[in-house]
């Protein structure tokens, strides 16, 4: 099928009215997600993925991929007007944006954001169109070893990428692999580290676990320490208010272009998705600058760049889901959770056995950033007050919605005590600097990474060789291997070097 | 309190390299049950052993009687976890949403009342009629 044909399927899905009354509906809560401090698209994702049950799948996953990127679009408005990213990958966000609310061009911040996020979702999607289907082809070779060795580099990309301890990562890593192992060998069938309890037989479920670690572990946040957020900077009155000026889009689009490129390509990478990139491209920006000291004083690039890359990041987050069936960050995962509970395996099968559903989904984003535009000029004001929730009502909202999510999931009381669990273990994992990313991501990936771990050393008869004899598996794992040893090499030869300056300074 | 937390997970990797010890592990010609595990635990008794050997973060210090309402909040939901089959969800989430406005929020007594009970019957209307069968506990509906 050509791309004019795929579009025109894509589009005759993604069109119908209820389509795109899930993706609105998916666009608008994530935008309210993504302005709301406290309650991210990831808990908001676990959050409805025992609604979308009965939905058609199609639909189900446009709503739910609404949500991201909608947040990413939302997570901008608090991040300008308040100083508090409503989503992590707005954080670079406030630097810029809020000292240009402060001189009075919030309008101008709030506008290029939504403009960038506009083209660089768009242009992530063009991206995403064009290098899904040859990816999926290219994976239809892979076997148990090459499955093995991606989901090895995967873990190992998710522990280096947006950490600040690589130890802590992989600790976290090797606990959410540990997790995915409790129930039934998926070989054998015999159960492990189930202790006798009768919920534990079918393994820890997905949803209590990832409520728990990002929706009540959140709940405990906002009670530990409230949330005061102080509106500090006015928001802008009127549509006319929200356009850049003639100098402002001169100085704002080459940094929605380059934001975009690397938004794509940071967000193919897992684990590093919209957070990393935006950081990424606020470096890149003010590197490039012929007036660097203009950053962190209310440069328009610094709002542009982090916005456009965030949201293009978004959209090449989906590549590995769908073309290898491997999710590159926490969101992915979810969204892979939502295929898997409509019997449904994203992977490079995806694009031939459900064609409708690929490009559906595909073709519901560019519908989701048009509405999403439309939405947030107009509605800026209205997000705006939406910010100062105050906790109280916040908490009793997020708390109610984990509890009914963490029961539907099987009707069993057992998950909410799974959920609580998680929650308490997510709130002091993050006080002490231990990033959850890797452990859902493991989790999610484990049960892949030993069932293909297992049938590669069958198929070698024990000979760990299988792995660097086959030559994707063997680029796969040298990568990774150089990421694990990279590090290690340079902490050791900047010691070699201290030693060598210590003496001599001594003398 | 970093230190404290690498150290419960290196525990845990030494707990859970017991516990699979106790699986067949098979050989790497033919792995058995407790092989993956077993790799898995070592490598989490070794990363975890690695953070703790790292300079720790100190945590940012808790807000005067944040630790307090945390544990309030979670020893509720947790209640909750147990109660909700015999008690019934009306009871149980309208008893919990009522801590959580009154007793957390310190909103008035009539407000968090009725949002308590609204939301509780709002959302018990809502999820059943979407077909997801919640405990009904001693309330005769």
């Amino acid at each position: 099928m050509g791309v004019w044909e795929s579009l025109a399927l894509g589009f005759s899905v993604s069109l119908t009215p209820a389509n795109l009354a899930y993706c609105f509906a998916g666009v608008l809560l994530g935008t309210l997600v993504g302005v709301l401090p406290g309650l991210g698209s990831a808990a908001t994702i676990a959050l409805l993925l025992p609604v979308t049950y009965k939905m058609p799948p199609t639909s189900a996953l446009i709503m739910l991929a609404g949500i991201w990127y909608g947040s990413m679009y939302g997570g901008s408005t608090t991040s300008i007007l308040l100083r508090v990213p409503g989503e992590s990958a707005s954080v670079m966000t406030c630097i810029d944006g809020f000292e240009m609310a402060r001189r009075g061009r919030a309008g101008a911040a709030l506008g290029i954001a939504a403009f960038g996020s506009f083209i660089a979702g768009t242009l992530g999607l063009v991206g995403l169109m064009l290098l899904a289907p040859p990816l999926a082809e290219f994976a239809l070779d892979f076997g148990p070893p090459e499955y093995f060795a991606l989901t090895a580099l995967g873990l190992t990309l998710v522990s280096f990428l947006g950490t600040s301890s690589a130890p802590k990562a992989l600790a976290m890593a090797a606990l959410g692999l540990l997790l995915g192992t409790v129930g039934l060998d998926p070989v054998r069938s015999e159960a492990r580290f189930t202790f006798g309890v009768l919920s534990l037989q079918s393994g820890i479920d997905l949803i209590p676990m990832v409520m728990g670690l990002f929706g009540f572990s959140q709940v405990l946040h906002l009670v530990a320490r409230p949330l005061v957020a102080e509106a500090v900077a006015q928001a802008p009155r009127g549509f006319l208010a929200l356009l850049p000026n003639r100098q402002e889009w001169r100085d704002a689009a080459p940094a929605i272009g380059r934001g975009s490129l690397v938004g794509f390509l940071v967000g193919i990478l897992p684990g590093a998705g919209g957070t990393i990139s935006s950081f990424v491209a606020y470096a890149i920006e003010k590197r490039l600058s012929r007036h660097p000291e203009r950053f962190g004083r209310g440069a328009i690039e610094g709002v542009a760049a982090p916005e456009s890359a965030n949201n293009s990041a978004t959209a090449s987050g989906f590549i590995p889901l769908l073309t290898l069936g491997l999710p590159a960050n926490v969101v992915m995962a979810l969204m892979l959770g939502a295929f898997m509970l409509h019997g449904i395996t994203p992977g490079p099968t995806l694009l031939a056995q459900k064609p409708d559903m690929f490009w559906g989904l595909i073709t519901s984003m560019f519908v989701g950033n048009v509405m999403l535009l439309v939405l947030n000029l107009p509605l800026i004001g209205v997000f705006a007050k939406v910010t100062r929730m105050p906790a109280a009502y916040l908490v009793p909202v997020i708390v109610l919605a984990c509890l009914v999510g963490a029961y539907g999931v099987n009707n069993n009381p057992f998950d909410i005590l799974v959920m609580v669990g998680f929650g308490v273990f997510g709130y002091y994992a993050e006080r002490t600097g231990f990033s959850l990313a890797p452990l859902v991501l493991a989790f999610v990936l484990g049960p892949l990474m030993e069932t293909s771990l297992r049938q590669s050393l069958i198929l070698s008869q024990g000979g760990f060789d299988i792995f660097v004899t086959r030559p994707i598996s063997a680029v796969l794992l040298a990568v990774a291997f150089l990421m694990l040893v990279t590090p290690l090499v340079r902490r050791l030869a900047r010691r070699q070097a201290a030693g060598r300056i210590a003496p001599k300074t001594g003398s | 309190m970093t230190r404290a937390a690498c150290a419960l997970l290196v525990l845990l990797g030494v707990a859970a390299v017991y516990a699979a010890s106790r699986l067949a592990f098979g050989s790497a010609r033919a792995p058995e049950t407790g092989f993956f595990p077993t790799l898995i635990a070592l490598a989490l008794v070794l990363f975890s052993g690695l953070a703790l050997a790292e300079r720790p973060e100190n945590p940012a210090p808790l807000e005067r009687g944040g630790g307090g309402r945390l544990w309030v909040v979670t020893g509720a939901t947790a209640a909750y976890g147990v109660l909700i089959q015999p008690a019934g969800f009306l009871i149980c989430t309208a008893a919990l949403l009522l801590l959580l406005l009154r007793g957390i929020g310190r909103l008035p007594w009539t407000a968090s009342v009725v949002a308590a009970l609204g939301a509780s019957i709002a959302t018990y209307g809502l999820f059943t009629r979407l077909g997801m069968p919640l405990p009904a506990g001693v309330l005769p509906i």
